[in-house]
């Protein structure tokens, strides 16, 4: 294993909370606590634009097709246009945090959610549906196609029909889901629990199958891009599944273990199947799951790992760190 | 590790007072930086402190066990707050009237995340003098809320007499035997007894109200009479309901009465307590049948009095002119019982006391105390307190604990919230010092006699 080289750096304005890189590979965008977006150019890493985003922290941020948007503690998401700097839509969201927002796939469409209500907008900014659930969301995701919604409230995750707003059907669990990942290929839906355990449903059959054994509740989840591998927190190791062949059902899964302490930043990579994790111990370690339980490279940040985040095409990822540093690093196989 | 971030937790029924003491404490200068998270919209006028809103948002871990619940709004807005760690000292989460406090100390116990980075200090819940009675009668919410508390502020006590607000008092000593009690008028405690209160801070040793931890006594009341002569006891059976203390009447014989009359040699606190501790021997004989109209004398035999219909007189006949202690069995108001002089005149008794009940089984939410000598077996004990949590940790709210382990320098001390526990050794034992275990147990459907003969089996001979 080789240290991960610094590409470049850049101090943002306050703790780091979200990191974004654009579906086009050219800026890097930073959420922060103070409620500012900080946009980059994704290669040299020189600071575009400073916004004035949400009173209040930014708690979720996503590139669309064209679109910038951001979630904030006042509750409401923003719709930004990066090249010119420019909010383009604002999407109130209610009373009580916007925590979540999810772009469909094609990055046309997105989903946001705030208390109990979820909202869907066209990247305009224009409603399209709305939903109400009986419990706060804990996550939301889209199925391939766009079809789907899956918004996890209370022990259940709820999917609704984009195109009618019907409710398509509930999967239910005893305990409290905290989270909801759809695979990329859109076959398998997954959601931790704080009972220490993820599900998972197959599309079609929806029966629910329950990976246990944790330490703590695997608070996040990622999907490889290949659909092949969903990699959890929730051990000191990082514990991935193997969905290939006749998926994880009675398998043992792959346990990447390196940092000192828990990981709890996760992200997969939007094509390869590369995995960055990031712990409270400051390191962050890049993996390649079809290699095995090897880490492939790491480096040091100045303080705890906040957010990750990869370069679709550039063999570039993005790290924030406690302390409000962006440092962007190479990661050539 | 960085030391974990002080949570306090505001509880009360809207009206109590809350509000008004959240503004205090956020306007005074006491030097802390405070984020506020509320589920009241708009009640804090207060415009650079950091107010975040929650829905009061049950997790649960299991279905329909209360023992198993976190509130998920929180761990969500404490996670986040994390982040902002350089901008606050302590967090303040105000809950309303309507809310179990159960899911919100289970948070910072059951969840590991909040467990690393916060420490629970305090529950404070507010009441107001005036309703807390009719509240505690009409709603579980306000009674868990007085059982959970470590620090009660019994707030506009400027509108009830001095009667009411003794009821009020011994309804809520009668509910949570240890927490901090404080009078206040408009919400004006001190600071500093509001916040770092360390109710669950285990290197505290628990502060147990000494009254509460006197042994059980067979009666409910005792009055200290200055007897001139002959005198005259009235009572009546109960036979109507009292409408404003339902709380007091338990299931019991409502046609006898069972008392003691003893004589003391003085007036005062002293005499009162040594008729007390001798009127547990005289209970313990076997009782005498008084029908009315029959005399009542200074005794180790206790009378049974039986009383049909509204008032049954019995002569008082005492040797010589002095003090006398009468021990009820019940309280005096339940029956009715005055005494009266040779004419006719209500004697009121010099001082008087109520006495924790002896019955061993209470509906209501109420504490048991146990002080007691001797060396607990470590093995005994984590046993049995596992059994006791783990089938009755639904009633049981909090628990709290000092024991002499056997073998052990230091005090280890346990402290629980329904079925989670958390314990350690702290002090060590000084030399000369008496080494009494001290329990606590608050909630409800408590077996007061079942807890202590648990207990003392956990104890080595």
């Amino acid at each position: 294993m080789k240290p991960l080289t610094a590409a470049w750096q850049a101090t943002l304005d306050d703790y780091p909370t979200e990191l974004a890189v654009s579906r086009d590979g050219a800026v890097v965008a930073a959420g922060t606590a103070s409620g500012k977006l900080q946009v980059f150019d994704a290669s040299a890493g020189d600071l575009l634009h400073t916004l004035d985003a949400h009173a209040g922290g930014v708690l979720a941020l996503a590139f669309g097709r064209n679109a910038l948007a951001s979630a904030g503690q006042d509750g409401h998401a923003r719709l930004w246009d990066v090249k010119s700097g420019t909010a383009t839509a604002a999407l109130p969201g209610g009373s009580g945090w916007a925590s979540h927002l999810q772009w469909t796939p094609d990055g046309k469409r997105l989903a946001t959610a705030a208390g109990k209500n979820v909202k869907l907008w066209n990247e305009q900014g224009a409603a399209i549906q709305q939903w109400t659930a009986s419990a706060g969301i804990n996550g939301l995701a889209f199925n391939a196609v766009g079809g789907l919604l899956a918004a996890t409230a209370g022990a259940e995750v709820l999917l609704w029909r984009c195109a009618d707003g019907g409710l398509d059907r509930r999967l239910k669990w005893v305990s409290t889901l905290i989270n909801t990942h759809w695979s990329p290929d859109g076959k398998v839906l997954a959601a931790g629990s704080i009972d220490k355990s993820v599900h998972f449903w197959r599309a079609g059959a929806w029966l629910d199958s329950k990976m246990g054994g944790y330490a703590k509740k695997p608070q996040v989840l990622a999907w490889s891009a290949d659909s092949k591998f969903l990699a959890t927190t929730g051990e000191d190791a990082i514990i991935v599944w193997n969905f290939s062949g006749k998926g994880p059902e009675g398998s043992k899964p792959m346990q990447l273990l390196h940092h000192l302490r828990a990981p709890d930043v996760l992200t997969a990579h939007p094509k390869k199947p590369l995995l960055l994790s990031g712990s409270p111990d400051k390191t962050i370690v890049l993996w390649d799951l079809k290699a095995g339980e090897a880490p492939q490279g790491q480096a040091t940040l100045a303080a705890a790992v906040s957010a990750l985040a990869f370069h679709p095409s550039l063999a570039m990822a993005y790290a924030c760190d406690a302390e409000g540093t962006l440092s962007a690093f190479w990661i050539d196989p | 590790m960085a030391s974990k971030i002080p949570v306090t937790v505001l509880t009360g029924f809207l009206g109590a007072g809350k509000t008004t003491l959240l503004n205090r404490i956020l306007t005074e200068q006491h030097g802390q930086r405070i984020a506020v998270i509320e589920n009241e919209f708009g009640e804090i006028g207060i415009d650079q402190a950091l107010v975040i809103n929650a829905d009061e948002e049950i997790f649960e871990m299991n279905n329909g066990c209360i023992c198993c619940t976190v509130r998920g709004d929180l761990i969500r807005i404490l996670g986040q707050l994390l982040k902002r760690r350089d901008k606050f000292d302590r967090i303040l989460v105000e809950t309303t009237g309507m809310a179990d406090p159960g899911p919100v100390a289970q948070t910072f116990f059951m969840d590991e995340d909040m467990k690393a980075q916060f420490a629970l200090d305090g529950l404070v819940t507010v009441v107001d003098a005036k309703h807390l009675l009719l509240h505690l009668d009409d709603s579980e919410e306000a009674q868990k809320q007085v059982a959970f508390a470590d620090v009660i502020l019994l707030n506009k006590c400027d509108l009830v007499s001095a009667e009411e607000l003794k009821a009020v008092e011994q309804r809520v000593r009668r509910i949570n035997a240890v927490a901090k009690l404080i009078l206040t008028t408009n919400a004006d405690a001190p600071i500093n007894a509001v916040l770092d209160v360390g109710g669950f801070d285990l290197s505290r040793a628990i502060e147990v109200n000494p009254d509460f931890l006197q042994p059980e006594y067979p009666f409910e009341w005792a009055g200290l009479y200055k007897l001139d002569g002959a005198a005259e006891l009235v009572a009546g059976a109960c036979g109507h309901d009292h409408g404003h203390d339902h709380h007091h009447h338990h299931v019991h014989d409502e046609h006898h009465l069972k008392l003691a009359l003893l004589p003391v040699p003085a007036s005062g606190e002293d005499a009162l307590k040594s008729a007390a501790d001798k009127g547990i021997r005289a209970f313990a004989n076997a009782a005498e049948d008084r029908a009315p109209g029959s005399a009542i004398e200074p005794s180790m035999t206790p009378w049974r009095l039986e009383l049909h219909g509204a008032h049954a007189h019995f002569p008082l006949r005492v040797a010589a002119p002095g003090h006398y202690v009468l021990l009820s069995e019940h309280a005096p108001e339940e029956f009715h019982l005055t005494l009266k002089s040779a004419d006719g005149k209500t004697l009121r008794p010099v001082l008087a006391k109520y006495f924790e009940e002896g019955h061993s089984h209470d509906e209501a939410v109420t504490s048991v105390g146990i002080r007691c000598e001797g060396q607990v077996d470590s093995s005994l004990f984590s046993g049995w307190i596992s059994a006791v949590l783990s089938t009755q940790g639904n009633d049981i709210f909090r628990s709290k604990g000092i024991l002499n382990v056997a073998g052990r320098d230091r005090r280890y001390v346990f402290q629980g919230v329904h079925m989670v526990m958390d314990g350690r050794e702290t002090t060590p034992w000084l030399a000369g010092e008496s080494r009494d275990n001290t329990l606590v147990f608050i909630g409800k459907n408590l077996d007061r006699a079942k807890l202590n003969e648990g207990f003392r089996a956990c104890l080595r001979t």
